[in-house]
């Protein structure tokens, strides 16, 4: 049987990237999986004008001994940490992937931004942030200055078709495959063995589907909110009056021993105005989809259209 | 004598190198060239959506203006600013990119400074912006400044092969301190310039903060947040940015003050050895291109 080729796995953020790269690739034989760690050092972060892509395919062949590459990290799509800026890094990056690992299957998640944002605003709560998830999800902002929170997240960055059209143009249309997170979570067995099928990939081991990272619910994000202006912690994006020492790590634990005592909370949502945005937003992007998904299910799954 | 006119000529910093000088008072003064200074430029190279992007459609935005076809530009912003992070070099190459898919046969001018004369300066106009951190953390944390951004060789040499070493014009900061006429009159001849020297004022627009004023306007930028690329400030008082323009325009010019800042009080002997093992190399390899003379009169790390 052909090895198949190397597999780039892009995310987007909060579509269970997390989730495949533990339990698909990392324990799987035939694919040598590069660590966060080798990705950020050798490629995300590496200045671009010192990058040689041979060098990197060099090195990378060097580790896998002769095994495929995986690289499974929404890094690769500017992550959460990442903000958008005007596309640079997301294009660059695109760029960067092809004239480093020609002709590889690309595999891109999305989900529906309704859902996939509030889980973006839940992690960046828990990442110490304090905005709002209008000023968060830049809804307020008329005018951004160049370069002004550029590492603070963006919307665009779930502007999905303009990213997979980018990387449709550039690894060809046969190597981008592109799945619903949706149809995942729906009927996860089903969907690897499928998903496993059109990669070739084989897994030999018993999988555990359970979700790693776990939304607040309302009540931890309102504290976690309040009590992250007395936080320096994590994220460089917040307001912050002074800083206590260790709250962060107490704020974390206490949310989450809450959410385990009251799986009946309600789940962090947005209003009924931030949804309508999301849907105004992105309407006219997720119609430019039909190319690569059933626009059908995007109907189904509720997806702005 | 005939001199071959550069229809499209972009300059693109470095930031602390007169750009605002060369944009307010200069390039508005080239009677050959119509000129678009950062605000337009920012709009059409910076602001613009790279997946998005369509060189034909800012190529007729910005030729629309110019009756003659010939286009001056100028942004220092196209570098990426020193206060904002250099991200890895994604903006800065992001924006060559683009710059060339809208005009490949531009000649883009670049201007140096010594480094630790640049560093010395960006951080006084990360004051001047609102900024809140000591010397020490704005230089060494990475949180604003980084030092990558001033490794002049590789941006130079990113834009020699994506246009030409021909198209590409570097010139230091030091030579056009040293005797602006001269300077001047020699770029004119290389870029076809032509500009009444008599209209000209060579004062420069930016002055440097006084010793005793940084402690106050430090202060006084924890009570508001414009934005600077980062900062600190303990809670927002609206009109807290016009005291701290007020400081600078009224109080900095009195020489009660003390002096104004110089390399030396801000660099140290420790921090100069730091920044000499950083860049000599880099200098190293853009005396290559400039000259190793020319760096070495100038002071530079070599």
């Amino acid at each position: 049987m052909s090895m198949g080729k190397n597999i780039l796995h892009l995310g987007f953020s909060k579509t269970g990237t997390h989730w495949f790269n533990d339990q698909v690739y990392k324990n799987n034989e035939g694919v040598y999986l590069l660590t966060r760690k080798e990705v950020f050092c050798n490629l995300a972060f590496m200045n671009t004008f010192e990058y040689s892509p041979a060098d990197t395919y060099r090195l990378f062949q060097d580790q896998s001994l002769g095994k495929r590459l995986v690289i499974c990290d929404d890094i690769l799509l500017g992550s959460l940490d990442i903000g958008f800026g005007s596309g640079e890094y997301v294009c660059m990056m695109a760029n960067r992937l092809k004239e480093t690992f020609g002709d590889a299957s690309v595999v891109i998640f999305i989900r529906n931004q309704h859902e996939a944002l509030v889980s973006a605003y839940s992690h960046y709560i828990k990442s110490g942030g304090t905005y709002s998830a209008r000023k968060f999800l830049g809804i307020f902002r008329s005018h951004r200055p160049p370069f002004i929170d550029y590492h603070l997240f963006s919307p665009d960055l779930f502007d999905y078709s303009k990213i997979i059209g980018l990387y449709d143009d550039l690894f060809g249309h046969e190597n981008v495959h592109v799945y619903l997170y949706e149809d995942f979570s729906r009927s996860p067995e089903s969907f690897i063995q499928s998903f496993c099928e059109d990669l070739n990939l084989t897994i030999n081991q018993v999988l555990d589907f359970q979700p790693q990272n776990v939304r607040l619910s309302a009540w931890s994000a309102g504290i976690m909110q309040f009590f992250n202006h007395f936080t320096s912690r994590n994220t460089i994006f917040k307001h912050y009056i002074f800083s206590i020492p260790r709250l962060y790590e107490v704020l974390i634990s206490a949310t989450g021993k809450l959410d385990r005592a009251f799986p009946a909370l309600r789940p962090l949502a947005f209003s009924g105005g931030v949804h309508s945005w999301i849907d105004e937003r992105f309407r006219m992007g997720n119609r430019e989809l039909a190319r690569w998904v059933n626009m059908e299910k995007l109907r189904e799954y509720g997806y702005p259209l | 004598m005939l001199v071959k006119i550069m229809p499209v000529i972009i300059h693109i910093g470095y930031p602390k190198t007169a750009t605002t000088w060369f944009q307010e008072v200069y390039f508005p003064s080239i009677s050959n060239y119509h000129f678009e200074s950062f605000r337009e430029v920012n709009k059409v190279f910076l602001n613009s959506d790279c997946l998005a992007f369509n060189s034909d459609k800012a190529k007729g935005e910005l030729l629309r203006k110019s009756i003659n076809g010939n286009l001056l530009l100028s942004s220092e912003f196209l570098t990426t600013g020193i206060n904002f992070g250099w991200h890895h070099g994604y903006y800065s190459a992001g924006v060559a990119q683009k710059i060339h898919a809208t005009f490949p046969d531009a000649t883009i001018i670049i201007f140096i400074r010594r480094q630790q004369s640049l560093i010395c300066s960006a951080y006084q106009q990360y004051i001047k912006n609102g900024g809140t951190y000591g010397f020490k953390r704005w230089l060494y944390s990475g949180e604003v400044f980084s030092p990558e951004h001033l490794c002049f060789d590789k941006l130079i040499d990113y834009y020699d092969k994506l246009f030409s070493i021909d198209q590409v014009k570097v010139y230091l900061y030091e030579e056009f301190k040293e005797d602006n006429i001269s300077f001047l009159s020699k770029m004119n001849k290389e870029l076809g310039f032509q500009v009444d020297f008599n209209d000209i004022t060579f004062k420069p627009l930016n002055m440097r903060l006084r010793n005793l004023i940084v402690p106050m306007m430090l202060f006084v930028n924890l009570f508001y947040k414009k934005p600077v690329g980062l900062k600190r400030y303990i809670i927002h008082i609206p009109g807290m940015t016009s005291m701290g323009r007020a400081i600078f325009k009224y109080l900095n010019p009195l020489s009660i003050f003390g002096n104004y800042l110089s390399e030396s009080s801000l660099l140290k002997v420790s921090d100069n050895y730091k920044l000499f093992c950083y860049y000599s190399k880099s200098n190293k390899l853009l005396a290559n291109r400039v000259g190793e003379e020319k760096l070495k009169h100038y002071g530079y790390y070599l």
